[in-house]
Formats: structure tokens, sequence, C-alpha cells
């Protein structure tokens, strides 16, 4: 089978040594919690290697609901001097629809840049709370923010929602074409994109061919994305453009509460 | 008892700032306490966006709803110049107000010459500003930490660090309640330079078009994309042009990059508006003055080139747009007649805040243009500098524009009235000789006056290897 093109975009060094978490998703059963890594590829080196996590745990409400629990890290670096290097810290609890989209309802995030050390640098704090209407996205903070509205034109979801809806992407939803608003990091609103389905395609996974199944995201504000899944249906890697991706690192599944 | 914010500013450097001032460079700094309705600053930098590829500036194949909107409700600049189409250089220029010959950062790495160069974060600090620093960097032998009171977001590539930069902004708004002093912020975003990653992971074309789909969409090219104005000088021949990335791309590939910048635009462009958004919701809205540009642009194809480093308009003429309800007066100005320089932007500052500036720098406050007072004088002309040996001087009067690199014979002299995409070198025309002389005594006279720092010995070697027609970094 032909190489597909996304994997120009990996880190060779890395899709050599990385092995995927043993198992695979139940798709009878949603409580889930998934954990990824982000693999930087800065080609200077000074910010090559993992450069931030992800966690999502998704459990199942009555009524078509779901909440999901995100934390979100991103590690920077102040060069020359690692002990200035600092995290920029999201946490948020989501309350999603059980679609396609894992549509968005509500949430709280709170957002907010630590020391090396982990300390928590206060003036950076930002909590805020988001309620979905139809077309519009209702915002508030803790602070001294005023309240702002921002609109939507299509369906609506975020980057956290598609990965948690992603393994029942293809035996239950049967996707040809998804066309949404993502709302990124619940911050940033990338209007116009659509998912498609890329198809299966062959990877060299830690010096092994795996089969993975592919979805390509497109549009303004983005480079093209792709998410590969294996066999067991778990999001292995999210090729985000030519530097960064972010590849599964831990899988956990509890197959009571479905 | 809490300090009010005029009690803070009569302390000035005197109090809160004064361990800052311990531990900071050994630069002297006279300084003096801000006036007390001095304004909060934010300075939102950019990095290698091109001034053509915004959409209200008639670019219609990027989304840029954002910056668009600050050109709408502010001021831009169309005649805004890099002091130095290289990342390190620019920010060391515009941090010092001084020409990049003199703070010897001639090259990304080369660090600053001179401990007693002041930068904006020390003048600020020590004036008594909040100073924060977020993001993006870049100045060689200076430290964010040792010139900004606090710098909670360190450095990355920009599709990991300007979410972090633009969130944790909104966090700083929406935490503070210490207004006792005013803060200036700088906003070091890093898009769309991803753009220079995107070329490594991509020197190599594919057989078939990877992505159909927008196969039939991918954007035109500029159109001096094949053109190339000759004679040119020979770093532009042997050495920008040729680079590695690009030797193997069909015109095809080169639209695909294209598209792909616009991509990365788009995305800093959302991030923008996520800051202007968290600033316009809060307390801080008319009290604060918006810069916002470029450290340079790409090449985007112009003249078959990307990256930057050279002295063509695509990579030294920058976006540079003032925002802020409180400062602009009659918003939604173009200012086409006024050459701008990214060192205006320090005195600039000082001249808002009240502080007097350091005593020598290259750059002139912008306030009168801000406020559309025509000033009397101004300058008529402006100068780029690269990699220690090029330099380029644009005329204001007449829009002429020399580009000449030291030792080379080969000169340019570009019309940029009749020919703005600088397909058509002038040089050697005889009707041209009085503009071509013009020109050189402009940049002759500059030079004059300027307090050069020796040149690093990293940098001899860089130059050297680029007169013997090798890049002197492929990743800038």
């Amino acid at each position: 089978m032909k190489k597909h093109w996304s994997q120009t975009w990996l880190d060779p060094t890395w899709a050599e040594s990385y092995t995927p978490p043993p198992g695979g998703i139940d798709l009878k059963h949603g409580n889930l919690t998934m954990s990824w890594s982000r693999w930087s590829r800065d080609p200077s080196k000074a910010f090559r290697g993992n450069a931030g996590r992800l966690k999502i745990k998704t459990r199942h409400l009555k009524k078509g609901f779901s909440t999901l629990n995100v934390d979100w890290c991103c590690r920077q670096r102040t060069k020359h001097h690692p002990a200035m290097d600092g995290e920029q810290v999201q946490k948020a609890q989501m309350v999603v629809a059980k679609d396609s989209c894992r549509t968005p309802v509500g949430w709280n995030m709170s957002a907010f840049a630590t020391t090396h050390a982990g300390t928590v640098l206060d003036y950076t704090r930002l909590d805020e709370s988001a309620a979905v209407q139809p077309g519009r996205i209702d915002f508030s903070t803790a602070g001294s923010l005023a309240p702002r509205s921002v609109e939507y034109t299509s369906a609506l979801t975020t980057n956290w929602s598609l990965l948690a809806a992603l393994p029942w992407m293809r035996e239950k939803y049967k996707l040809n074409e998804l066309r949404f608003d993502l709302l990124e990091d619940l911050c940033f609103l990338r209007r116009g994109l659509h998912l498609t389905d890329e198809g299966r395609h062959d990877f060299q996974l830690g010096g092994k061919s795996v089969p993975l199944y592919g979805y390509k995201m497109m549009g303004a504000g983005i480079q093209p994305t792709w998410f590969w899944l294996d066999e067991g249906h778990r999001p292995l890697l999210m090729i985000t453009g030519p530097v960064y991706s972010l590849y599964l690192t831990d899988l956990q599944q509890e197959v009571a509460g479905s | 008892m809490k300090n009010t914010r005029r009690d803070f500013l009569k302390i000035g450097a005197a109090g809160t700032a004064a361990g800052l001032v311990a531990r900071r460079a050994a630069a002297a700094i006279p300084q003096q306490a801000p006036a007390a309705d001095a304004p909060n600053f934010l300075f939102i930098n950019v990095d290698q966006w091109s001034l053509d590829c915004i959409g209200a500036n008639g670019n219609p194949h990027v989304k840029t709803p954002n910056v668009d909107r600050m050109i709408r409700e502010g001021l831009q600049f169309k005649q805004a110049y890099t002091a130095n189409p290289v990342c390190g250089p620019a920010r060391a220029a515009w941090f010092t107000s001084r020409a990049p010959s003199e703070t010897g950062c001639l090259f990304n790495g080369i660090p600053i010459g001179s401990e007693t160069i002041p930068d904006f974060g020390q003048w600020f600090s020590q004036a008594g500003y909040e100073t924060v620093h977020m993001g993006k960097w870049h100045f060689a032998g200076r430290e964010q930490y040792n010139s900004f009171e606090k710098v909670p977001v360190g450095s990355a590539m920009g599709e990991h660090l300007d979410p972090c930069v633009a969130r944790t902004m909104a966090g700083f708004m929406d935490a503070r309640v210490d207004n006792s002093r005013p803060f200036l912020a700088v906003l070091g975003l890093h898009n769309p330079h991803d753009c220079c990653e995107w070329w490594t992971y991509n020197a190599q074309v594919p057989s078939e078009f990877p992505l159909p789909d927008i196969e039939a969409d991918l954007p035109p090219m500029p159109p001096n994309f094949d053109v190339f104005p000759e004679p040119e000088p020979f770093n532009v021949r042997k050495v920008y042009r040729p680079l590695d990335r690009a030797k193997n791309w069909d015109k095809q590939w080169w639209q695909f990059y294209l598209w792909s910048y616009y991509r990365y635009i788009e995305m800093v462009d959302e991030e923008i508006g996520y800051i202007l958004d968290a600033l316009n919701r809060s307390p801080h809205r008319d009290s604060t003055l918006v810069v916002l540009t470029a450290d340079h642009g790409d090449g985007h194809g112009c003249h078959t080139m990307n990256g930057k480093q050279y002295l063509y308009e695509d990579v030294c003429n920058v976006p540079f747009v003032v925002y802020g309800p409180g400062f602009v007066r009659q918003s939604g100005r173009e200012d086409a007649d006024h050459l701008v320089s990214t060192m205006d932007i320090f005195p600039t500052l000082c001249d808002y805040a009240g502080i007097r500036p350091p005593q020598i720098i290259r750059g002139e406050s912008i306030r009168p243009l801000i406020e559309n007072i025509r000033p009397a004088k101004w300058r008529d002309f402006v100068r780029v500098e690269t990699i220690g040996t090029g330099r380029m001087v644009r005329d204001s009067r007449y829009n002429f524009k020399y580009i000449e690199y030291h030792g080379d014979p080969v000169v340019q002299l570009f019309d940029l009235q009749n020919d703005p995409w600088e397909t058509r070198n002038l040089a050697s025309e005889p009707e041209y000789a009085p503009q071509l002389k013009k020109l050189r005594a402009d940049l002759a006279a500059y030079e004059a006056q300027l307090e050069t720092a020796p040149v690093h010995p990293k940098a001899q070697k860089l130059i050297a290897r680029e007169m013997s027609g090798l890049s002197a970094a492929e990743d800038i």
C-alpha cells in the first residue's frame, strides 16, 4: 500500500520509537480516559521533543449527553535558562451532546501559566464559563472582563470533542463528510472546517507496519490535519502540521456505565 | 495603605522597581516617572508576515478579519520598514531603537555588543511600568527576564505558542486588580513563521499532489514570481534565491507553499482577534495603545524566493497598525505618505508615557502621525540593513529605492511608484543617475552618524560564508 503523504510530516525518529499502548476500545461502552503527548519536530532542535500533554476523560450522562474533563498543558522554553521554562495549563469540564460532533453545550474552563516548578502564576489566571445557544456561544469570566458572545454559523465542535467522538465515527456515524465550526481550546473559532474519511493506510510505527484509518480536516485558519485511528478504534495520532503531532500514550476504559 | 496609581508614579524607579534595577543589565538608565495619565501599551509582534498578505490590503486569498478590523478602526502605516529582515536583529532594533550595526546583532544568535544600550523593557520597568513579556523574544545577548518584570510564557513554534500567549494575555487582563501602575505588555506571536518549518519538511515534491481537493483553489503567485530584476547582487543570485529548500519546487508546489503560508496567517489572525477582544472587554480598553507589527515579511514567491534576509519589499515593508479608541484620531485612516521604521516604537511609547527616551535612538515618535497632526518635518528616507553587508534606502518623496551589498559592484534602483513589485533594475540607466546619486548620499550621511559596534567573530564568519556563496544559515 502506498505511503500516505501525511507521514512525511511525522518525525521518523519518533515514529521508529513509538509503540502504541496495548488494548482497544469496546464501542459498546463509552467511559474512556485517553491521554496523548504532543511531539514537536522543530528543525532547529531548540524545541524538539515532548511539548505538551492532553488528557480527556469521558463520562456518559443520561439523555444523550456526556461530560468531558480535559487537561491540556503546553510547555514553552525560555532559551538559555531552563529554570525559566514554564507551562500553560488548561482544565475544562465540558458537557457535550452524544452526536458526531460531540457538540458542546457548556463548560467551565480555567487557564493559567506556571513556572518550571509548577507554581501557578495567578496574574495569568482566566476562569471562564460558557453556554452554547443556537448560533451563539456566551462566555463569562470570574474576573474583570465583560461577557462576550461569539457567533457560529454551522454545526459546532471543539478539537477536544472531536477526539472524543472519533472512535465512534466510522461504525456509528458512517461519516462521509462533516462540516462544522471548531472552537479550538475553547478559545479560537476556526470557521468552515470539514472532516472527511481518508481511508485505510499503513504506517511504520515502532518498526512495524500498522494499519490506520484516517480522517482529514481542512479549512481556513488551520493546516491540513489528519486523525489516524487503529483497528481498535483508538485515535493514535493527530498530525496538525509539519511540526506538531499528538500521539496516544494511554487509554483506560470502564465497561460499566456505558 | 494601598498606593494609588499617582502615588506609585511619584516613587517611580526608586520604589517597587528598585529590586529589578539591581539585577538588570549595567545600562545606566537615568529615569523619570511617567505622566500621571500615562497609558498602557500592548505591543503585538508577529513573525514573517508580509504587508500584502492581509485581506484589508486587497488580498482575497487570505482571511484576516481581525487585523482587517484593527486597520478599519485604527491607523495603518503602509510605508513601514523593519530595520533588518531577520528575526533577531529586527527585534534587537525595535527594542533599542538602534540600527543593527550599532547593536551588533547582525544575525540570529549574534549577541548585542553593549550592555549600556537600553531596551524598552528595561526602560519602562525602571520608570515604574508593570512590564510583561510573553512569547517570542529572540534578542541574543539579553534575556527577557532581565528586561521585563514578568515573563509568564516562553518560546515555541507558532502553532503551539501563539494560543498560549493569547490565553495568558486574556488571563492577565481578567485577573488584573492592581491598577496602580500602567502596564507595558509585549506579545511575541510566532506565526506565520511556521512556514519556515513547512518548507524544511516539504523540500521534496511528491509525484502526485497530495491534496487534490484544494488543487483547483491554490492561490495565484505574486505578479513578480518569475521575474528577476537583473542584474541582481551576488547574495541574491547565489545565496538567497537558490536555497536547497525550494530548488526542486515546481510552480504548483510554490502555490501550495503560499496556500499554507496563508493558513498560518489566518491562524495567528484569530489569536490576535482573541487578544483584542479581551482588551476591548477589559477596563483598560480606552487607556491602552496597541501597536501591531512584524519583524519582517516572507518572500512568499516574489522573485521566486521565500524566507527573508534580502532587501526586496516583500520582506522589508512590514504591516504596522496602531489601534486604540482613545488614541487614534480619525480611525480607519491609512498613512501611505510617511516612512515609518520599527525603531520608532520605543520613542513613541516614551512620548505617550511622558518619559524621556534614551539619549541616542534612531527612531522618532510617530505620535503626531497617530494624532493626525502633520509634522512640519519628517524623515525623507528610511534605511534597512541585512547581515552586515546589505543596505537599502527608500526615499519618500520620489518612491525610489536603492540596494547595495558591500564589495558587490551590482547595485539596484527601483521606482516603487511605477514598479511596486520591483521588476526592473534602473541602476544602470543614465536618466536615473540623479536618483541613484541622491540615495547613495542619503545612505552615506545616515551611516556617518551611526555608532557601529565591532563585528562579532561569529558574524564575521557568517559574512565570509555568504561572500563565498553559501547561506549564513538555512534555519533563520
